[in-house]
């Protein structure tokens, strides 16, 4: 009897206790269904978001259409992007997404081999700058497969913004906005020839009851 | 007593030992394990030791001992193991704000603090450790060579503490519109408790000149944390004018220093354009105050009914600095260091602005637990069984009379500061104010930096360098 008892008892606990359990499941990155959301936080779906909307701002403005040069398309580089939110978050999530999307114009291409400050020191691939710098008088490699000097292309255009948090609580209600914040400024004239601002607006309310 | 009544007896005392959260009350001796081997520079030693009473302190105090685990780390230059360290025991503190206004685990929490006392809860998350938990991962990540992922944990700082003020503000509003309601409440309290001495001790539990320095929740370190660190990010408009708007606030905070005057003026000059590499050299001096007990026992074994009744509440006691004074020998020219937060000051605070909801919860405590006493005692002049049950709540109830004492030790009293032009040397030799060498460093080019020295007593004097930019 005892031993029925508990077997029942220890059935009963296994599925409560594995009921609360779902199978993992594939989410499409494209599309918000389904996805997890969180107030304070910058989720994977509102990086999507603000670059589609900027990297379409900068596609419809037209600013990096007019080709400044005969032999190659636009080049752009990206220069520093600021995180002003409470959130360690990777830029790169943002700025990859619209360095695609600026690829993808054929209007322009983006460089990696110039960084934040127009250095080389800071660029996202400092191979370009190294193979040069180190393999030049390399007996090791044959020397017309060394990158040769002026060839490198300079950017015509630099891509910089700042990505700020607010956040606002009352009462049981708390709400954090993500500001994204962009510029591409013609570095033959410095003047921003393109911005636009992206806003995510998130809302939660504390439950009054709960674990 | 017979043999089965022994048995019961034997097992309450040892499970009452295991639940009524001794080991709070126990904190101050249990944490000099870590802090002795602190104060010698002996960090192995002292992360052992943490990590020995961690595992014995369980879930609940796993924030506290994280916490001081981030701290040692940080102390020893681990970086990447202090931020580890300090993102469990944020993970901890975030999780209890999301909770729901009307928790079970709250209600839980509060039905077992009741029954027990305030130690067997979680360790609290006071706003000033969470503050400092702030600065210390600032620190941790430049020492990572990342000042943004510092100037994310300051603006973290910032949300919080201006949050906490807010709040502060409108209860204190609240307050003073119900005070005439509160002053009724508490006489109330104390006609319930007739013990003149135990209402003036608790009185006299915190430093009245102190408790008001800066406000409830205001550190002044971490506005000065803040504005250094914008004033050396991007010499953007919007950033200098936060660097303004904190030297502004720090000015109010404390009017007769010159570090906000001096911070004031680089930022005049850093407007125009002629930016300065700078070092600001903080030292963290002495260690934060303890608590201790203030236990109440009424051992009333002439009434019948009521055998004890107790109460216990925390002190604070502050540890007297090694040294009042620091100079920095900068060449030929002597930089001396002000005084930018009393941290005991601000610990002081907080503690005064939660002790009214300790004393009620601790009235809640003596209330249910005398009920609880005077229905076994009624029923067990009918039935030997409750009479037992009786006087093992009794004593019960001696030993779950306990504060929690629990608190980050490694912390320090006071916060000296002062910001030096590179120019001016970069071989840096820190002194006390009897001209006795505490250490010294030598400034790298690149950047302004901060040069960051824990002085907890005069043998284990650790420094670090650290870049802004």
């Amino acid at each position: 009897m005892n031993i029925k008892v508990m077997s029942l008892s220890l059935l009963t606990a296994g599925v409560v206790l594995t009921s609360c359990q779902s199978d993992p499941v594939y989410l499409d990155p494209d599309s918000m269904d389904g996805k997890v959301v969180t107030v304070e936080d910058i989720n994977q779906q509102d990086w999507g978001n603000a670059a589609d909307q900027l990297t379409n701002s900068l596609r419809m403005s037209g600013s990096i259409a007019p080709q400044k040069h005969k032999d190659h398309k636009n080049v752009v580089m990206v220069s520093r992007v600021r995180n002003e939110t409470n959130e360690h978050i990777d830029i790169d999530l943002l700025m990859k997404k619209i360095r695609i999307g600026i690829n993808r114009t054929g209007h322009a291409m983006v460089t990696t081999a110039v960084g934040v400050g127009g250095t080389t020191a800071s660029a996202e691939d400092d191979a370009s700058k190294g193979v040069r710098d180190n393999l030049r008088g390399d007996d090791e490699f044959k020397s017309s497969t060394i990158q040769r000097k002026g060839t490198m292309l300079a950017p015509d255009f630099s891509l910089s913004g700042k990505i700020i948090q607010s956040d606002v609580k009352s009462g049981r209600s708390y709400q954090t906005t993500f500001t994204f914040q962009m510029s591409l400024t013609d570095l033959t004239t410095g003047i921003a020839i393109w911005e636009d601002e992206v806003e995510i607006i998130k809302k939660g309310k504390k439950g009054i009851f709960g674990k | 007593m017979n043999r089965f009544q022994l048995n019961i007896t034997i097992f309450c005392i040892s499970a009452i030992f295991l639940l009524t959260g001794c080991q709070s009350a126990r904190y101050p001796e249990d944490s000099q394990k870590f802090v002795l081997p602190y104060l010698q520079k002996n960090f192995i030693e002292a992360n052992k030791a943490v990590a020995a009473l961690s595992e014995d302190g369980g879930d609940k105090d796993k924030s506290l001992y994280s916490l001081e685990k981030g701290s040692l780390f940080l102390a020893n230059e681990d970086y990447q193991e202090a931020i580890l360290q300090f993102n469990i025991a944020e993970g901890i503190f975030k999780e209890k704000d999301l909770r729901a206004m009307i928790s079970l685990t709250d209600f839980t929490e509060s039905l077992t603090s009741t029954l027990s006392n305030r130690g067997v809860l979680p360790y609290p998350a006071y706003v000033n450790d969470r503050l400092m938990m702030n600065a210390y991962k600032a620190f941790s990540y430049m020492g990572e060579n990342n000042p943004n992922g510092g100037r994310v944990e300051l603006r973290r700082a910032y949300s919080l503490q201006k949050e906490a003020i807010e709040i502060s503000a409108s209860l204190s509003k609240e307050e003073g519109e119900d005070k005439r309601m509160d002053e009724q409440a508490a006489d109330s309290y104390k006609e319930t408790i007739e013990n003149d001495e135990l209402w003036s001790t608790i009185a006299d539990s915190t430093d009245s000149n102190k408790q008001d320095l800066y406000g409830t929740f205001v550190n002044p370190y971490l506005i000065f944390l803040d504005a250094i660190s914008y004033l050396h990010s991007d010499m953007s408009g919007n950033s200098l004018e936060r660097a303004n708007k904190d030297f502004e606030w720090l000015a109010e905070l404390i009017p007769n220093s010159q570090i906000p005057k001096v911070g004031k003026k680089l930022v005049d000059q850093f407007y125009k354009g002629k930016s300065e590499e700078m070092v600001y050299v903080i030292v963290e001096s002495g260690l934060a105050p303890i608590r201790e007990a203030i236990k109440v026992n009424l051992p009333l074994f002439f009434i019948s009914k009521f055998k004890y009744v107790g109460f216990s509440i925390p002190k604070l006691k502050d540890i007297p600095a090694t040294y009042s004074s620091y100079f920095v020998q900068a060449g030929k020219q002597k930089y001396e260091l002000e005084l930018v937060c009393d941290y005991q000051a601000v610990i002081h605070s907080e503690y005064k602005s939660q002790l009214k909801a300790i004393i009620l919860d601790e009235i809640k405590r003596v209330i249910v637990q005398s009920v609880i006493q005077y229905s076994l005692r009624r029923q067990g002049e009918e039935d030997w069984r409750f009479k037992l049950a009786a006087d093992l709540f009794t004593l019960y109830q001696v030993i779950a009379n306990q504060a929690d004492l629990r608190s980050w030790r490694t912390t320090p009293s006071k916060i000296y500061v002062c910001a030096i032009p590179k120019r001016k040397a970069r071989n840096l030799v820190l002194k006390s104010a009897f001209n006795q060498v505490l250490e010294n460093v030598r400034i790298s080019k690149n950047g302004s930096k901060i040069w960051y020295l824990r002085v907890p007593n005069q043998i284990a004097v650790q420094s670090s360098v650290l870049p802004l930019n």
